[in-house]
């Protein structure tokens, strides 16, 4: 059952109450920032990564958006990133806006060792591996596109491109 | 060269390793690409390394009613038919052929000796979505099924007597002497923009395969090419870009144009098998082929000799980072031997005319029939065999 934001801040009040009742110190703004802290499934968690940690800008957003939709759909990313990618979500969630792209540098200081490498040896070699990646970073034509001519394609650029 | 000329390949006689040809390449060599001319290039020749031009089976030029290249690196799947595929070259000459029957969406299970062992008789098989049996008789038979199911089909399709172990195999040779290429491979950040990806190398360098003592070492053919898709850069760059805790993917991306991964593809000694897996069955219950490799210390030193060549080429090339050796070594797709051509059933599985030993009318066409296999790609010499047991079942001269 999908918990619900309500839910959640209900159950912290209650359990900040008991906490004080029973004489346990609990660290108020943990409790905080756990409150605040946006639910996310696991599939927008990894999407919300993936968004974080490609070259992607303003002008590219689009084209983003329709990378990570067709990454988020391999089954061999969803299967195994997905269990992951919510728990390492949460660590970096409360550092960025939820509308923030294309990070300049992720400081590792407080991740797991799992997390670290996920976030590094996997998730983020994985991305930069990608023709399409490499290719948005050296502006170059995409994949199927033609070098000579960006209307020449076999298909559809993505975000309006060419 | 009738291989070439069918195939369609584009190359410049500019190779100083090579044997003299027989005559021109069907269509001249592409072009260098910027990578190959300004960076891999100069720093092979100034390890006294000579980068020649690579033939390819690529359009260059308008060939045979296909278009040239237009590089827009969807290689694997062309979409202008410039990069030879036989669904569109072949296929449909054989389709228009009134001496050919294609059976399509049928699946070759097992092939039927008469009583006395001497010949095929039957090809037995079944349609693939309705399951229904068929058989096809002839007086002849060829077997191209690539290099992993044509040993697989000779395995499937032993009975009794001499064939107990699969057809061929009287002197205990199927499925043994299996190799391929390795492809190790490093990740080199040059310090500069290496250009756009082609598509494919241009330049390739045949120096180690020329001037390698093989009593010594494998031989080995390098190339490289700006950050090759099929080699991931990502783990080297990410791990170059961090620095303590920090994960820099603003340095990251701006390395990454700098990148270029450079391989080898190296011979081995060839000391796998093939044989028939009883805990994997196909759709249709049949056993599926098993590997199993084995590395000598012999294979072992293509991987040392290249790693010792890499700290220089990095200095000649003005690199910043050379990555480690890939451990995955990166098998190359070109499995060969387990039914090697030879003169006698003690040594290997068909003759040198591809009739399989003991039957009168059973043939081979693949990779599988390498009794070994060098330090290059195998398929135009696939298609010379296919081109020369062609006219030898005709009874004539290959051209």
């Amino acid at each position: 059952m999908k918990e619900s934001v309500q839910d959640r801040r209900q159950f912290l009040k209650i359990l900040f109450s008991l906490s004080v009742a029973s004489g346990l110190v609990l660290d108020a703004e943990l409790l905080l920032a756990a409150v605040k802290a946006p639910l996310r499934s696991p599939g927008e968690s990894l999407r919300k990564l993936l968004l974080l940690l490609g070259p992607w800008s303003v002008d590219n957003r689009k084209q983003a958006e329709d990378f990570v939709l067709r990454f988020l759909r391999m089954e061999q990313n969803a299967g195994f990133y997905l269990p992951k990618a919510a728990g390492l979500m949460q660590s970096l969630a409360r550092r960025f806006p939820d509308d923030r792209i294309g990070l300049a540098e992720i400081d590792l200081t407080g991740l797991s060792e799992q997390e670290r490498l996920l976030l590094l040896l996997k998730l983020t070699s994985q991305l930069y591996s990608f023709m399409e990646v490499r290719f948005t970073i050296a502006n170059e034509p995409q994949v199927g596109e033609c070098q000579d001519d960006r209307l020449r394609y076999t298909r559809p650029p993505a975000g309006g491109k060419g | 060269m009738h291989a070439e000329r069918e195939i369609g390949v584009a190359g410049n006689e500019d190779n100083p390793y090579a044997a003299r040809r027989s005559g021109p390449f069907p269509m001249p060599g592409h072009i260098f690409s910027y990578f190959d001319r300004e960076i891999i290039g100069p720093a092979l020749k100034r390890l006294g390394i000579t980068g020649h031009s690579c033939p390819r089976a690529t359009n260059s030029i308008p060939y045979r009613g296909r278009m040239e290249c237009m590089g827009c690196r969807i290689c694997k799947f062309c979409p202008t038919g410039a990069r030879y595929s036989p669904d569109r070259v072949h296929v449909p000459i054989i389709e228009q052929s009134e001496r050919v029957t294609i059976l399509e969406k049928t699946s070759l299970r097992r092939l039927e000796t008469d009583p006395q062992g001497n010949r095929i008789v039957i090809a037995h098989g079944l349609e693939v979505e309705t399951r229904t049996p068929l058989v096809v008789r002839a007086k002849r038979f060829v077997l191209a099924l690539g290099g992993l199911e044509t040993p697989r089909m000779l395995l499937l399709s032993g009975h009794r007597g001499a064939y107990r172990d699969g057809l061929g195999n009287i002197g205990g040779q199927l499925g043994r002497n299996f190799s391929d290429h390795f492809n190790p491979h490093v990740t080199i950040n040059t310090g500069r923009p290496v250009g756009s990806r082609l598509g494919f190398e241009t330049l390739i360098s045949d120096h180690f395969r020329a001037r390698t003592d093989r009593r010594q070492g494998p031989a080995f053919m390098l190339f490289g090419a700006p950050a090759m898709d099929w080699f991931p850069i990502g783990n080297e760059a990410a791990i170059w870009a961090t620095k303590g805790n920090i994960l820099s993917l603003q340095e990251l991306r701006e390395s990454v144009p700098q990148i270029a991964t450079l391989a080898a593809m190296t011979e081995l000694e060839g000391r796998g098998s093939l044989e028939l897996d009883p805990d994997r069955l196909d759709a249709f219950g049949a056993p599926v082929a098993k590997i199993t490799m084995k590395l000598t210390d012999w294979d072992r030193r293509s991987l040392e000799k290249f790693a010792g060549l890499l700290p220089r080429l990095g200095d000649a090339m003005g690199a910043t980072h050379v990555s480690e050796v890939s451990r995955e070594l990166g098998l190359g797709y070109h499995h060969s031997g387990t039914t090697a051509m030879a003169k006698t059933p003690a040594q290997g599985v068909c003759d040198p005319d591809l009739k399989v030993f003991g039957l009168d009318n059973l043939y081979l066409v693949s990779n599988s029939v390498f009794p070994h296999m060098g330090a290059n790609p195998p398929t135009l010499t696939i298609a010379a065999l296919a081109l020369r047991l062609a006219a030898h079942l005709e009874g004539r001269t290959a051209s």
